[in-house]
């Protein structure tokens, strides 16, 4: 019985929850979602041949979260110009807040990733950002379209449209060749 | 067959085809949230149908090891029995039967099985570390630190990559711990 290992790469991008941190990982065949809750690891494996769709929805959580360090930061800094004796707390105080500002409006705006196979239909908890979202989609079609080949989009459109008023397909997709494809940019994502 | 349309992943209204595959988000028309959907073929494609093994009608014919009547059409890759279709489980190109499946699964020797793996590196450096906090315990958790830090070497870890080095901090601060509390317990009988 064959145990050799796989070499995963990680990409880039961490998500948690209160009680586990999500990162994900490339193998040759798949793509694992690692959730590590303190002592233990639970994995959960989509093969690129079983992928068949990705979805993002843009969300307003970033946008919730300037408001909530915005307000803050500004509450602490009005008090460190306020107060003579504990400026210099209050200004860190406020200028960590500050901090939790810049860094969250410089990674964009937030998004709920989904990735669907025959199946199941998982939450991609290591995609939070509509930017790094893009550059995974980019990257995972570039790992799928060598096993699953390419349709044009136009043949995409029209098969999603006869789908949606209530036809069916019996057979098999024309596959068509690399240049087909939308144009993907990994732009430097790992 | 398959006979599912592309849907918004806010109000799971159906999608116009237009609107997947686009470089860029785009707003859902019955919901207006943005959106981005990206399908790929297999989407279209036709959910795969288990097979049933081809019964023998000929002398002469090797059959299935769990099902003599049936045909053999492949070998087994861990133990080399021959399967007939049904009980040929294919996995990234290898076959394997029932028994092989789930014998390596249970004894962790194919990663591509598991989906949960304990951590004893991390937990020998809790061991290791926190109970410095409420010193005295030290005497308790030192030698359990060390016990999950031998795990964390025996046992299969993480499947991602992973380095050691929690376990050997954790040797080395245990180690350190108890050599602690036996230099305090030579002074204190040596001092009666």
């Amino acid at each position: 019985m064959a145990t050799e290992s796989i070499q995963y790469v990680k990409l880039r991008g961490t998500g948690s929850n209160f009680v586990e941190r999500i990162s994900l990982y490339l193998a040759p065949d798949h793509l694992l979602q690692v959730s590590s809750a303190g002592y233990s690891e639970s994995y959960l494996r989509f093969y690129f041949r079983d992928i068949q769709s990705i979805t993002v929805r843009k969300t307003a959580y970033g946008l919730v979260f300037n408001i909530v360090w915005g307000v803050l930061a500004a509450l602490f800094l009005a008090l460190a110009v306020d107060s003579a004796e504990a400026a210099i707390a209050w200004g860190i105080v406020g200028g960590i807040f500050l901090g939790l500002l810049l860094m969250n409006f410089f990674a964009g705006p937030t998004c709920v990733c989904e990735i669907q196979t025959a199946v199941q239909k998982r939450k991609l908890g290591a995609v939070t950002r509509l930017r790094r979202a893009q550059r995974f989609i980019a990257q995972i079609r570039n790992q799928i379209q060598p096993v699953q080949g390419a349709l044009a989009p136009e043949e995409i459109a029209r098969r999603l449209d006869q789908l949606r008023h209530g036809g069916f397909f019996t057979e098999a997709p024309a596959v068509v060749t690399a240049e087909a494809a939308p144009p993907t940019d990994s732009g430097g994502f790992r | 067959m398959n006979n599912r349309s592309a849907v918004c992943p806010s109000c799971q209204q159906s999608l116009p085809g237009l609107l997947c595959n686009t470089a860029a988000p785009t707003p859902c028309p019955a919901c207006g949230h943005q959106i981005q959907v990206a399908i790929f073929p297999a989407f279209f494609q036709a959910q795969a149908v288990g097979q049933t093994g081809e019964r023998i009608v000929e002398e002469g014919v090797s059959s299935c090891f769990y099902h003599e009547q049936k045909k053999a059409v492949v070998h087994c890759d861990g133990c080399g029995r021959f399967l007939c279709a049904l009980c040929d489980l294919e996995m990234n190109g290898r076959h394997f039967c029932p028994t092989c499946l789930d014998t390596g699964r249970k004894k962790g020797k194919m990663p591509e099985l598991d989906n949960r793996r304990a951590l004893y590196d991390g937990a020998a450096l809790t061991l290791a570390v926190l109970p410095l906090l409420v010193w005295p315990v030290t005497l308790l958790t030192a030698p359990a630190a060390i016990g999950c830090a031998v795990l964390a070497f025996k046992k299969p870890g993480s499947i991602v990559r992973r380095s050691p080095w929690r376990s050997h901090l954790a040797i080395a601060l245990a180690t350190a711990e108890l050599i602690g509390w036996g230099v305090g317990a030579y002074f204190l009988f040596r001092g009666n």
